[in-house]
Order: structure tokens, then sequence, then C-alpha cells
């Protein structure tokens, strides 16, 4: 059983007198432990993808589980409980809450936990210090780079030990460094720490780090090996 | 006044045969209501000194008499002295702000009334003649239009204030729309976002009520306030405490619910499509 189940998921958006057909009968599985890149134009449909996944919106038909959990069955208040516990997002920009440090950022999923304020400390630690940021616990968004910040993001989405790390192009904003060591990080977190991650990018070389790519074409999807996408170049 | 004639006029005003003698004798004297003596503290006989605001400076008077009165009209807490000693503190003697006339009928008195208008009609000072209850009546009325006036400025202010706090509220939950949907994308429920929001409403609603009660509490008495002598015994009471408090809570229900509601209803998908 895969870890990510979608199965024949249809979803469509009315705008207007518009009907947009997102997805038509899309099923896809993510296995525990892989590294996918998700690759597409603007508008096939790979944020709605990861929000589907996260929870965050539902399926117009179809199913989507998540270790087992029918995440487009549950209510609201189910999936904020179930995300807090099995979901890390990553956005493109807009990820962290000006007020905050770096630390309370971090901490926020930790805040709807049962943990110790003793073990919410720990925990905060370790992940600042996996994505290398332990010395800018205290500094608040504004005082850090737009590389740093990501990572900031990444710690916040790696803290409550997710089953899934959903990242919508985490580097979109970057420059090409700061973007290397974002993925660097990630091949580490998957490598490492076997975290199952999936990632959007519009990059074909950051795609590239990924154990597998699929290609979004107009809610279809063309699964294209790490190997068989480098030979292609 | 001028005590012989005010006496006879009010036989309502009734007190100890040789306390109003020694009254009719000093110049300096003051017969008092019954009820300023345990409201100041007073004592038969004692001097007592008085500030003046409108008439500048302090008035000593000697405590020759307490009346009780008969007709609660009259009033229990009026200090009365001699016109004379007045007059001769201000250096204009004879100018009289009300004269009272007794009539022999009532069924006469419009017509006194007039009679007495038409007389110093072309004075320097024309008189306003009326019946007693005419004369405390327009007092009330005064009275009446001063503290109807107080409550409409005061609830235009609570109205000013509730805009201004729900503008705020709104425009902050409006700028915070991205970090809505990034607290609910990390897994805190409506539920909570909706009390996050009113919490926070209430810490303003709160800081202001403390703020402004306890600075009115504090700064009244500090600064001796009784609106320049027409406010006489001017205090913030508990009530009035109570009621700021139960008007700040108002507030904060009214500023803090829309915003509250929007945050969480806000659907995470739709606020992130603005923010990217
Ligand atoms: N909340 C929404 N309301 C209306 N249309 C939407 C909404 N979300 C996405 N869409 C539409 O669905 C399609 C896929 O969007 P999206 O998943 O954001 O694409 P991608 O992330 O691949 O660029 C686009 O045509 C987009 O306009
Ligand atoms: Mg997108």
């Amino acid at each position: 059983m895969a870890l990510v189940e979608i199965r024949d998921v249809y979803k469509s958006f009315q705008r207007e007198e518009q009907r947009i057909d997102v997805f038509t009968g899309l099923t896809l599985d993510i296995e525990a432990g892989s590294f996918t890149a998700l690759m597409g134009p603007s508008g096939s449909g790979k944020s709605t993808l990861l929000n589907l996944i996260a929870g965050l919106d539902k399926p117009t038909r179809g199913t989507v589980r998540v270790a087992g959990a029918p995440v487009s069955e549950m209510s609201p208040s189910q999936l904020a409980a179930w995300r807090a516990r099995n979901i890390g997002f990553v956005f493109q920009s807009f990820n962290l809450l000006p007020v905050l440090t770096a630390y309370q950022n971090v901490e926020l999923p930790l805040l709807l936990t049962r943990l110790s304020g003793k073990e919410r400390t720990e925990r905060v630690k370790l992940a600042l210090d996996v994505v290398g940021l332990a010395d800018r616990a205290d500094h608040y968004p504004r005082q850090l780079s737009g590389g740093q910040e990501q990572r900031t993001a990444i710690a916040r989405a790696i803290v409550a030990d997710p089953t899934v790390m959903l990242l919508d192009e985490p580097t979109g904003q970057l420059d090409a460094r700061s973007s290397q060591e974002v993925l660097t990080l990630l091949q580490r977190l998957n490598s490492e720490f076997s975290k199952t991650i999936v990632i959007v990018t519009h990059d074909a070389h950051a795609a590239e780090r990924a154990k597998m790519i699929l290609h979004l074409e107009k809610g279809d999807l063309i699964e294209k090996p790490r190997v068989a996408a480098a030979a292609a170049r | 006044m001028d005590a012989e004639s005010y006496l006879k006029i009010y036989p309502e005003i009734v007190l100890p045969p040789e306390q109003r003698d020694a009254f009719l004798k000093d110049r300096t004297g003051a017969l008092i209501g019954k009820r300023l003596l345990p409201q100041f503290g007073w004592k038969l006989g004692q001097n007592v000194t008085l500030q003046g605001t409108i008439f500048p400076g302090d008035w000593t008077f000697t405590v020759d008499g307490v009346y009780t009165p008969t007709d609660p009209a009259i009033g229990d807490d009026v200090l009365i002295f001699h016109h004379e000693y007045f007059d001769e503190r201000i250096g204009r003697a004879g100018i009289a702000g009300w004269y009272i006339v007794e009539v022999d009928d009532p069924a006469h008195g419009p017509a006194i009334a007039k009679a007495i208008d038409d007389m110093f009609r072309n004075s320097s000072a024309p008189t306003k003649t009326g019946t007693e209850r005419e004369f405390q009546a327009s007092f009330a009325t005064m009275w009446g239009n001063v503290s109807f006036l107080m409550s409409t400025i005061g609830l235009a202010v609570v109205f000013a204030i509730l805009l201004v706090t729900a503008n705020a509220m709104m425009m902050s939950a409006r700028e915070r729309t991205g970090e809505i949907a990034v607290l609910k994308t990390v897994g805190f429920s409506d539920r909570l976002l909706f009390g996050l929001v009113m919490v926070e409403a209430g810490a303003m609603a709160l800081t202001g009520a403390v703020l402004g009660l306890g600075g009115a509490k504090l700064l009244y008495p500090a600064i001796n306030f009784n609106g320049m002598g027409f406010l006489p015994g001017f205090a913030v009471t508990t009530s009035t405490l109570v009621i700021g408090a139960l008007v700040a809570v108002g507030l904060m229900l009214a500023s803090g619910l829309v915003p509250a509601l929007r945050a969480a209803r806000l659907p995470v998908v739709q606020a992130l499509r603005h923010v990217e």
C-alpha cells in the first residue's frame, strides 16, 4: 500500500459561468520514503494536487488517502488536527509570521500538541540545527535572507515529524545559490531522515535532485524516471 | 438673601427660634440644611470657609442655625447667608438675582406677574416673572438639557470608537489573510483562530478600558474636578466604572466578531491564491 493514494480524482472549479476541470480521473501513488518532483506548465494543477493531499481542498469526486487516513472524507476540524501531525507544508513565499522569531515560527505546529515546554524546545532546536539555522533562532523573518526564510519554513515543516512534506515551488523566489542550499537540504532530509517529499518546481535542474519526476499536463500525469529525464536532455 | 423677609416668605424653613435670632444678628452668619451636617461634618456654631468659584476668594461663615424643611421642594442641602455680606465683599450693592413676591390669591398671579414685568420692561434690568413652579422647572430643564447633551456626546463617542476599532480590526484581518492561511495550513483549527482573534479584540478593549477608566478614576480627584463649580460632588462612581467596562466588552464583541468569523471561515486555498 502506497503512502499517498490518489484514486480516480476529479476536481473542477467554478469561475462565474465557466467550469475549469483540473483533474478528470487522476490516479497516483506516492511511496513512503520517496522524493518526487512535480513539474508542468502554469495552471496544470500542481498546487491543486498538493492542496488535495494536504486536505486544504476537497476533490469533486474520488478519494485521497494518506497513510490510510481518508483525507478527502474528513471534517474541517478533523483535518486541522490531522494536518498538524501529518503534513509539513512549505509555500513559495510568506511562510513565516513576521511578528514571530524564527524559533517561534518553527514552534507553531508543536503548540497544537501535548508536548511539554522542554520537549518543544528540544525539537525546535533540533529542527533549526538540521536546516543549519541554530544561530538564527532569535531573528525575525525580516532579518533573514530569502534562503534562510525558506529553510526556517522547512524546519517548521519537519519539527512535528510529519508523514509527508509538501513544498510548492519553495525555490521559486530564491537566487541560484540559496536554491542549491534548499535542495541539498531536502535531499539530505530524504536520504538521512527518510522523509517522504513532494516538491513542485518549474526548474528542471531542481527536479533533477528528486528520485522521480512527474509531469502534469492538462491534468494528466506523465511519469519520467529521473534517469530518463536526464538522458533526454 | 434678605434674611428677615426670606424666612417670613418661606415658613417651610423650620429652625429653633434662638438659632433664627442668632442668624439675624450675625452679619457673616449662615443657615444650613440638615443634610449638610453629616455631608461635610459641620457643627452648629462652627466657622466654615467656602471657596468661591464664580465669585473667587475664601468666604467664611458662622453656622448659626440648622433648618429642617417641611417641604422637599425647599431642599435640605442649601447654605443660606446674608445678601448684605455678599454685597460688601463684591462691592456692588443692591443688585439682586431674583425677587420672591407673595400674592394674596393665586388667581391674581398672572396679572401681578404682568404688572411687574411691565414696570421694568424698559429698565436696564428687565424682569421675567413667573410662578415658583415655573422657576424651578426652568432650572430642571436646564439640567435636563445638559445631561441629555452629555449622554448624546457620550453615545457619539462610543459609536465613533466602535467604527475606528472595527475598521482597525477589519484592516488587520485583511492584512493577515496570509498569516491566517499559514496558521490553518500548520493545523490551527477554525475555532482556535476565531478564539485568537476574539482574544486579541478583548485584549485591545481591556487595555483601553483599564487606561480610560483607571485614568478617569485617578485624574478627576487629582485635579479636584467639579466642572467649574457647576458639578459639585462630581466623582467617577463604581457604577460609572461598571458601565464603562460593559461598554468596553460590547465594543470588543462588536469589533472582534466580524474579523473573527472571517478568520474562521477563510478558505486556505482562496487565501493562498491572493497571496501568491
Ligand atoms: N480556488 C480556485 N478557484 C478557481 N479556479 C482555481 C482555483 N484554484 C485553482 N484554480 C484553477 O485551476 C487550475 C490549476 O491551478 P493550480 O493548481 O494553481 O495550477 P499550478 O499550480 O499548476 O500553476 C488553473 O486554471 C487555476 O486557474
Ligand atoms: Mg501553483
